[in-house]
């Protein structure tokens, strides 16, 4: 019976401290210098995060007025969108680029146009393709901080064993294609090694259209996904299924390691070449820092030069969410970070470009990424590309995934769905409809604007 | 006679043994997964990404555990968030665990002793909920938790289970019927109020039942994801379930060892739990009607 009354007792103490301790710890105690508390939501961890601190210190201890509370969040896309709707958001939240018209379309940021105003921000400071991701519907809703562009990575040595110059690494994307027959090898059923594979890692099957001059819409209101040159695009995509068979390519791939590994493909020296962001070069010298690699610009079709240096350009951004209890303290912030030392501080620890148009020496001389340059200047591209800035794009690159999927002969299609048009086709009639609704509620908010004011 | 005792004797052995060797090969089928996890738990980074997997890694990487226990200490002042996630878990676990093993056996009790118009109408709409599954109910929850000022605090997560849940009444409710009545009578004669009998004959008589209510709650409080993603805001309020997504990076990158040997960690109270309170677990299930 005592043993009893002591459990009893035991509980209720059990369930009074934790009713207490569970409001103490949601409870913040103010900051005994009086700092305005600016909270801070990035998506990195890693040695990433650690670069964004670094700046996050070195701005708490330029001034004395406010106190960037630096926090690394997982799932941020949707953590801060619930936190927006719930009324209690950080003041600045670190986004991907392809989420700006996502919350600007929910109202869930507040336009910096003003404020960029006043601070002197203006486009031109950027390497424009990179401010232009930032807006959407002719306002600024973000500001960059760290930006990316991609290249071919290429393996010297298995395009030497092939009997290709690896000095001389393919331009065109027949020359391309000439490069994977050579390194290809086979034993038996079972592949050995490609020279390229579009389905490795498979992150952006939209962007063949991009790599062929096509468009994946028309920057507006009209989507295009079948114009001959996404369907040159993605029947190019699917011409490795095809001529190696698709049930043999798939098991070749389901043998590879996963992305952050030594037996990664790439690292592995089982696919010669690989799109592959600015990135790359960490994963290379922390899994093979053996492997003797470049990178040059991804091939064009050989009949379209003026195709060259394609590139998909993305973009970390900063931005306000709606609700922000500090807005002229969180831009403080931002623009501190958007001034060439700190920005060429943080792109350097994560290891990536920056996107501010002028460029220290030392910045590319000391970067740790052996080709930074060559991702700097493809980012001012003229054929840099990046995702259509609509809040439907992830169902929409979804779509396009299932698609790449039908043409691969991964899924089976269903009637009459199979060739490449069809797929295509069927991607355009499930989502016009949605983009249809996107703009008829925009125009009913007054926020969808005349034709030729939009910047894509 | 003796033979063929002896016979049907070793056609039981032999049926035993077959099933045991059956049984053993499903468990097996179960247990690769917490064996991938606790071996790449002790991988070093280049052999935890490997295909095919090793489950003897090579070398054994002890120090992953301690690196995984102070994995971004550096953004909680320096406490390891392990533990900082460990309080908070405990403390959603408490209470949750208090509030659905106090409402429930109230609720269940009023279902399976009670008499009262409607009783029957009631405990089958209470019933019917369990068919709503928590997503329908995620965005006007959601909106009812941020008008009251819930949102970024522990009180979604543990004040709902101070209100009985289908699952746990039915459950409690089965137990409660198979008491004899006559205890009821007999406490009412010698002068037992209805909460007497219901905390001085029944609940003493129902710790089974009480003890697989609790650790129901407990397993779905110390494992729910969804709710804490939900409902928390900043890192000093995340149980352990959500602070494992720490350990994820983005772009293909997250230190899969590291996120294994958090994920051992917490897995592992939930076993433990589990070998001590087998015996009543299983006692729980047989008596309240659960089992098939």
């Amino acid at each position: 019976m005592k043993w009893a009354k002591f459990v009893s007792a035991l509980s209720i103490i059990a369930i009074i401290w934790a009713v207490f301790a569970g409001e103490a710890v949601v409870k913040k105690t103010p900051r005994t210098d009086r700092r305005i508390v600016v909270t801070y939501w990035e998506k990195w961890g890693d040695f990433e995060a650690d670069a964004m601190r670094a700046v996050v210190d070195d701005f708490n201890k330029s001034q004395d007025r406010i106190f960037v509370d630096f926090q690394s969040v997982t799932n941020i896309g949707q953590k801060a969108m619930l936190a927006t709707s719930g009324g209690i958001p950080p003041d600045v939240a670190g986004l991907f680029g392809p989420n700006v018209a996502q919350y600007a379309y929910n109202n869930a940021v507040i336009p910096l146009d003003e404020l960029a105003q006043e601070a002197g921000i203006k486009r031109e400071d950027y390497i424009t393709q990179y401010y232009d991701i930032c807006t959407y519907r002719g306002k600024l809703w973000a500001l960059p901080s760290c930006p990316a562009s991609t290249a071919l990575h290429y393996n010297r040595k298995m395009l030497a064993d092939a009997g290709w110059d690896p000095d001389n690494p393919p331009k065109t994307i027949e020359e391309l294609t000439r490069l994977d027959e050579m390194v290809f090898k086979k034993d038996g059923d079972t592949i050995k090694k490609m020279g390229f594979l579009p389905t490795d890692p498979g992150w952006w099957p939209w962007a063949w259209s991009g790599v062929f001059g096509g468009k994946l819409w028309d920057g507006e209101s009209k989507i295009t996904m079948t114009t001959p040159e996404n369907i040159e695009a993605f029947t190019w995509m699917g011409s490795f299924a095809k001529r190696y068979g698709t049930a043999t390519v798939q098991s070749f791939q389901q043998g590879f390691g996963s992305f952050k590994s030594p037996q990664n493909a790439f690292m592995d020296n089982k696919t010669a070449t690989v799109l592959q962001g600015v990135w790359m070069a960490n994963f290379i010298e922390k899994f093979n820092p053996e492997l003797d690699w470049g990178a040059v610009a991804f091939p064009y079709p050989e009949d379209r030069p003026e195709l060259a240096n394609s590139t998909i350009i993305d973009l970390d951004i900063l931005v306000i969410p709606r609700g922000a209890k500090h807005p002229k303290e969180a831009f403080e912030f931002i623009r501190y970070v958007q001034t060439q030392a700190a920005m060429e501080k943080l792109c350097s620890g994560q290891k990536k470009q920056s996107p501010l148009a002028n460029v220290s020496e030392e910045f590319i001389k000391n970067h740790p990424n052996p080709f930074v340059e060559l991702f700097q200047d493809l980012a001012s591209s003229p054929t840099a590309y990046s995702t259509p800035k609509t809040p439907i794009w992830p169902q929409w690159a979804d779509e396009i995934k299932s698609a790449t999927e039908v043409i691969n002969g991964r899924i089976e299609a269903e009637e009459n769905q199979g060739s490449v048009r069809a797929a295509l086709q069927a991607v355009q009639d499930r989502m016009q409809p949605k983009l249809d609704n996107v703009i008829r509620r925009e125009r009913a908010l007054g926020i969808y604007p005349e034709k030729g004011s939009v910047a894509n | 006679m003796a033979k063929r005792t002896r016979t049907l004797q070793q056609q039981n052995l032999v049926s035993v043994g077959i099933l045991h060797i059956v049984l053993a090969l499903l468990s097996i089928v179960f247990l690769i997964p917490l064996l991938w996890m606790i071996a790449t738990s002790l991988s070093t980074e280049k052999v935890a990404g490997s295909f095919p997997p090793q489950f003897i890694p090579t070398p054994i990487e002890w120090e992953n555990y301690s690196t995984a226990f102070n994995y971004q200490s550096d953004q909680l002042g320096g406490v390891p968030p392990m533990l900082i996630y460990a309080r908070n878990s405990l403390i959603v676990c408490i209470l949750v665990v208090a509030g659905a093993v106090i409402s429930n056996a109230i609720v269940a009790y009023s279902f399976a002793r009670l008499k009262w118009p409607g009783r029957d109408v009631a405990f089958s709409v209470t019933l019917a909920t369990m068919m709503i599954p928590f997503p329908v109910l995620m965005v006007p929850l959601y909106a009812m938790y941020k008008d009251f000022g819930w949102i970024g605090t522990f009180r979604p997560l543990w004040i709902p289970a101070w209100f009985a849940g289908a699952f746990n009444i039915f459950l409690l409710r089965q137990f409660f019927r198979t008491i004899p009545f006559e205890l009821s009578e007999a406490a009412k004669i010698d002068g037992c109020s209805e909460w007497g009998i219901f905390a001085k004959v029944i609940l003493p008589l129902a710790k089974p039942a009480l003890a697989v209510v609790a650790l129901f709650s407990f397993m779905a409080a110390w494992n729910d994801f969804l709710a804490p993603l939900l409902y928390l805001q900043s890192q000093e309020t995340f149980t352990l379930a959500l602070g494992l997504q720490n350990f994820k990076g983005q772009a293909g990158g997250s230190p899969i060892h590291l996120q294994m040997a958090a994920s051992t960690m917490v897995v592992a109270p939930v076993i433990i739990l589990f070998f001590f309170t087998q015996r009543q677990f299983i006692q729980g299930i047989a008596t309240s009607g659960l089992k098939g």
